[in-house]
């Protein structure tokens, strides 16, 4: 082509190009108006006025009295504000200096951590102890005389001239800074506070500090109300399989409309199906629809000003609820329902309602995060994955809950237990019905109820349902083991001891995980072998290879054991594979026994190896705190043909471990075979059938056509044979219209799971949307969105009020939200 | 020559129709159908409607409960379809075990649908009764009709 | 009697060298050659596509009144199920909310009728691949 061609050929594009910015302009539509600023709200604490250094009236001000502040920095007594005394104990060393959180602080953050009574020193380095005297003041409502510590203000300017060297001066950064001074008690004068923990559950409505990102660093945060009032829990437990209804209130305390999110747990086995919002008197039934279509629905309604609501699955157990255009003073509530299946160990039946997400510790470059989010960090969300808020241990939301559970057991129930204060009404012969017994409990810690039914020996039983249109059948079956287990004696084992040592695990759950894994040496048989390995951000262990469990290696591994400590992240993956990656001793059979407690961010990736590398041995986890990642352990416990059990922070670890030991001491009734008889059964899961454990049965779910009746379970225990029978159970109740979800999820859970290993794993992703769909159930593909189109609220889509959690009983938060 | 420019040029002018049709993507909106159904002197016990969109530009965001006590639990509709994204109708039921004295009679809000359409253009709705029943389950003579906000 | 195959040796040297000095030559075709071959082939075939061309039309037509009447006139409907006499409640003949209403009355006093039963008429009766067999 020549030269001029090559120009027409230009001017025709450039000519074509312009046209097309022309149509561009034209059709962009007009920037979203700005955003409006974040609520100003009345603060519920009330700060104390600055001290008057001088006045030694009883009613304000601050006066010295004893000793003076000098080049040594020792301060005696000050009383500030007629209330608060600094007491100098006469140590100048600061021996009974209580050290503060380890890590500094960034500029203009509060800090931390652990606050006690300093003798008297006053140093720049004591900034992190001051900053934290300084939240606790600002945060704390009352300073009973039962406290540890109580807390004044002194500003630069009220120290009195006298004593205000060159050096005091060093000591105040700025002329007018406000200065937080520590003091102790009378009462308890001596005793050095080295905790501000807390555990008890508080009352009122406390708020959480948001900075407003639109000020400078330094102005003084924002305090706004959260918006979850309350939760109310109603359950219905018909045999193994529960009903649960949900209802989460969210009301707006502000002057302009927000919307809500909050993150919440589930459990890891809820099939979600029902989702209703009720605003006033008015029920609007939500629907569910693909993931991607729901979000973009409830972004549009959001933007246009309509009130709507969409959830969301993060994970099996983490599920989102946001709320849009929540006008001033109004509440909208959220109700959804599930069904699950209770779990059963050792004769008990258990019931968990989970309450509170633990903070995820998140792997460098992990896909999606969940972040965790302090209430002091600018309320600007984290770039990428999900972000939940955490209160500060001496914080309180407003947010309270209630729980009811209605049990109809079938047979009378021997005993019950649950992990909080509950009362229990007789409603039945077989029936109870369980309350919490405080209405206004905080809910940093899950429900756990355990109840055990009379009678010595549970029976296998098989639930099936039947769609009247299509024929296709569902079931669900529980297998016991034999009683003739119990009379098996087991073989030597390579026990493997993985302990996390992360930083989530400081304080109770290190120390209730040691003491499992020291009384679970103890059970060790001299034929065995043993190992143990820690992990946090790398993973090491006692010995080169497993030891042989005799007198010497069991003292040294003994003391090892007691010399750990907690800190860092939490590289699981690195504690999996050091477990699992050494060569297998055929001799014997390898138990991997895990304690953690799971608050990791890369739960899938954590089962995929486990599902790579577990090989001929056993996993057993052991969730270890108040409010553990429980799908993960049963996830890894189900992957690893093992079982998963929990070590609460107030339980026995000794009494958990006597019960493990039995469990494993007897060999499980291995290769399981079906005998289907007249049912020609299809899409069981699990699809590999699991061992029996000695007082685990294990729940099988699948589908059916034909007529269903008796099956049979054939298996091996060490060289014998044995067989189970077990008869279908046609009863007419109510909870078998869930054994067609119930399936359903674990099909979705074990699509899930195989996505991790597959190289195709969004072909996945369209069979567990399409399965979803079918059966009406939330998974990380489909969503639940409804939306009031009947009002149009004026403004935009208000302020995004992120509903921050408290952090779970034992955890602590310096350690895992707090932390960098 | 000229061929080869002619092709340029179309290509580009393909490219930009294809840019200025994705700019000017129909516009969503929300709307409520409040649905009446007027039972005259009789006790309404139950009832099922199934409402349309021949234009095919609606989905359904949400189905709300009536306005009588006897009906304020969200009512029962065909799940499959609004999840699979059938926008050109659905299909809505329910009833009440109340007694005649504690059921609504004459005309009374049945349901809302809550819906989000496509484009500017106001969707082609229609309704059809398909059952009204009394306290005996005895199909009763009623109208039905929409009220749009 | 056997085929007996010619192979090159057997012919003539001349003939040989003459057929391969033609290997790989272009073959030459007079202009005048090749004209007349496309008249005729045109003679011969031209009348078939002019009957082609009178057809193809009234084909398309055709075919797209066919699709029309198919796809857009008589919409493609999924496999109906069908209602079970046993769901006919009221024996109305067809199967609707009042027989739903029916069942529920019933199971006050019938505690066999189990909720499940009639959540599960009640999704079948609001299915829309079930609306044209409301009749059973």
């Amino acid at each position: 082509m020549s030269m001029e061609n090559y120009r027409t050929i230009f001017r025709l594009s450039l000519s074509v190009f312009v046209a097309a910015i022309v149509v561009a302009c034209g059709s962009i539509a007009p920037a979203p108006p700005p955003a409006e600023p974040e609520p100003t709200t009345e603060t519920s604490q009330s700060r104390p006025a600055p001290a008057t250094v001088g006045d030694q009236s009883a009613v304000g001000g601050a006066s010295r009295a004893g000793g003076e502040v000098s080049g040594g920095r020792t301060v005696d007594e000050i009383t500030i504000q007629g209330t608060e005394i600094w007491q100098d104990n006469g140590d100048s060393s600061c021996a009974s200096c209580t050290p503060a959180a380890p890590s500094p602080q960034p500029e203009g953050q509060v800090g931390t951590g652990s606050v006690g009574r300093h003798g008297g020193k006053l140093a720049k380095d004591d900034d992190r102890v001051l900053a934290s005297a300084q939240r606790m003041l600002l945060e704390d409502k009352e300073n009973t005389e039962q406290e540890q510590v109580r807390l004044g203000v002194l500003t630069a300017s009220n120290i009195p001239a006298s004593g205000k060297t060159g050096q005091d001066a060093a000591i105040y950064s700025a002329p007018d800074e406000e200065l937080w001074i520590i003091a102790a008690a009378t009462g308890t004068a001596g005793e050095a506070s080295t905790s501000v923990e807390d555990d008890a559950p508080g009352t009122g409505a406390m708020v959480a500090r948001l900075m407003d990102p639109s000020t400078e660093p330094a102005a003084a945060p924002t305090e706004i109300p959260l918006p979850l009032e309350h939760s109310e829990v109603r359950a219905e437990i018909a045999g193994y399989i529960s009903t649960v209804d949900v209802t989460q209130q969210f009301h707006n305390p502000f002057s302009q409309k927000i919307e809500a999110v909050y993150f919440f747990p589930l459990p890891e086995k809820a099939a979600v199906n029902e989702f209703v919002m009720t605003i006033g008197e008015r029920k609007i039934r939500g629907i569910l629809r693909e993931r991607e279509e729901a979000e973009k629905i409830y972004a549009e309604a959001r933007a246009q000003g309509y009130r709507a609501s969409l959830m969301t699955q993060h994970r099996p157990n983490v599920f989102s609820q946001k709320v849009a255009n929540i006008e001033p003073g109004n509440r909208i509530d959220v109700n959804v329902k599930y069904f699950h299946t209770l779990s059963y160990r050792d004769g008990w039946y258990e019931f968990v309602f989970p309450t509170v997400v633990g903070p995820r510790y998140n792997p460098p470059g992990h896909a999606d995060p969940i972040h965790a989010w302090s209430t002091d960090s600018p309320a600007k969300q984290p770039a990428s994955g999900s972000a939940i808020r955490y209160l500060r241990p001496e914080q309180r939301s407003g947010h309270d809950i209630n729980i009811s559970v209605d049990i109809d057991a079938g047979v009378n129930i021997a005993q019950m237990h649950a992990s909080h204060e509950i009362v229990k009404t007789a409603t039945g012969p077989t029936s109870t019905r369980v309350t919490l017994a405080s209405q206004s409990t905080i809910p940093n810690k899950d429900f756990v109820l355990a109840f055990q039914v009379a009678g010595e020996r549970i029976a296998s039983q098989m639930l099936t349902y039947k769609n009247p249109d299509t024929g296709e059948g569902y079931f669900t079956l529980m297998v016991y083991p034999p009683a003739e287990l119990r009379g098996l004696q087991r073989q030597s084992i390579e026990m493997v001891f993985v302990i996390d040592c992360s930083g989530s695990m400081s304080g109770k759950p290190l120390s209730q995980a040691k003491a499992a894994i020291l009384s679970g040496l103890d059970h060790l048989e001299p034929g065995d072998t043993f190992q143990v390995i820690r992990f946090s951000d790398q993973a090491s262990q006692f010995g080169n290879r497993p030891v042989a469990a005799n007198a010497n290696n069991l003292a040294a591994a003994k003391k090892y054991v007691r010399r750990l400590g907690a800190n860092g992240g939490t590289q699981m993956i690195r504690g999996l594979r050091q477990a699992l990656d050494f060569a297998h001793d055929p001799s014997r059979f390898r138990v991997v026994t895990f304690l953690t407690d799971g608050y990791i961010g890369n739960d899938r990736e954590i089962l995929g190896e486990v599902r790579k590398r577990v090989g001929d041995a056993r996993i057993f986890s052991f969730g270890v705190g108040s409010s553990v990642n429980r799908f993960l352990l049963e996830r890894m416990a189900s992957e690893g043909r093992g079982a998963a059990a929990f070590l609460g922070l107030q339980d026995s670890a000794t009494d958990i471990m006597d019960l493990y030991f039995e469990r494993i001491s007897h060999p499980a009734m291995t290769h399981l075979q079906m005998d289907w008889k007249g049912m020609q059964v299809s899409e069981t899961y699990p699809a590999r059938l699991p061992d029996l454990f000695v007082g685990r049965p294990a729940v099988i779910t699948g589908k059916y056509t034909g007529e269903a009746g008796s099956v049979g379970i054939h298996g091996r225990a060490g060289q014998q044979e044995l067989s189970l029978q077990v008869e279908s159970k046609a009863q007419a109740s109510g909870s078998h219209q869930a054994i067609p979800m119930v399936w359903a999820r674990r099909k979705i859970a074990d699509l899930a799971d195989r996505q991790n290993l597959s190289e195709n794993p969004a072909e996945l992703a369209q069979v567990i949307r399409e399965t979803a769909l079918r059966y009406q159930l939330m998974s990380h593909y489909t969503s639940f969105i409804a939306v009031d189109s009947t009002y149009q609220t004026a403004g935009n889509h208000g302020t995004t009020v992120h509903q921050a959690l408290p952090v779970p009983e034992g955890v602590r938060y310096d350690t895992t939200v707090g932390s960098p | 020559m000229r061929r080869q420019a002619a092709m340029v040029f179309l290509c580009l002018i393909a490219n930009t129709l294809a840019y200025a049709e994705t700019l000017s993507a129909p516009q969503t909106r929300f709307a409520a159908v409040d649905v009446y159904l007027d039972s005259g002197d009789k006790a309404l016990a139950a009832w099922q409607f199934e409402l349309a969109d021949h234009d095919a530009r609606i989905q359904v965001v949400g189905i709300e409960s009536g306005e009588h006590p006897a009906f304020d639990e969200p009512p029962h509709y065909d799940r499959d379809a609004v999840a699979a994204g059938k926008a050109d109708r659905v299909a809505v039921a329910d009833f009440s075990l109340a007694t005649a004295g504690e059921l609504p009679k004459g005309q009374t809000r049945i349901a809302t649908v809550h819906v989000r359409i496509e484009g500017d253009t106001p969707p082609d709705y229609h309704i059809a009764l398909i059952a009204a029943g009394d306290t005996q389950g005895q199909p009763i003579p009623a109208k039905i009709s929409i009220s749009k906000r | 009697m056997p085929e007996e195959k010619q192979t090159l040796s057997d012919l003539p040297p001349a003939l040989i060298q003459g057929l391969r000095s033609h290997d790989g030559a272009t073959p030459m075709v007079p202009r005048s050659v090749d004209k007349a071959i496309l008249d005729r082939a045109e003679a011969h075939f031209g009348s078939r596509r002019t009957s082609r061309r009178r057809w193809a039309l009234p084909a398309a037509a055709a075919a797209a009144a066919v699709l029309v009447t198919v796809f857009v006139v008589q919409p493609f409907e999924p496999a109906r199920q069908t209602h079970s006499i046993a769901d006919d409640i009221d024996g109305s003949g067809s199967v609707d909310v009042l027989d739903a209403f029916l069942l529920a009355r019933q199971r006050v006093d019938d505690p066999s009728i189990t909720q499940a039963r009639v959540d599960a008429l009640l999704g079948r009766i609001v299915s829309l691949s079930n609306e044209e067999d409301h009749q059973t």
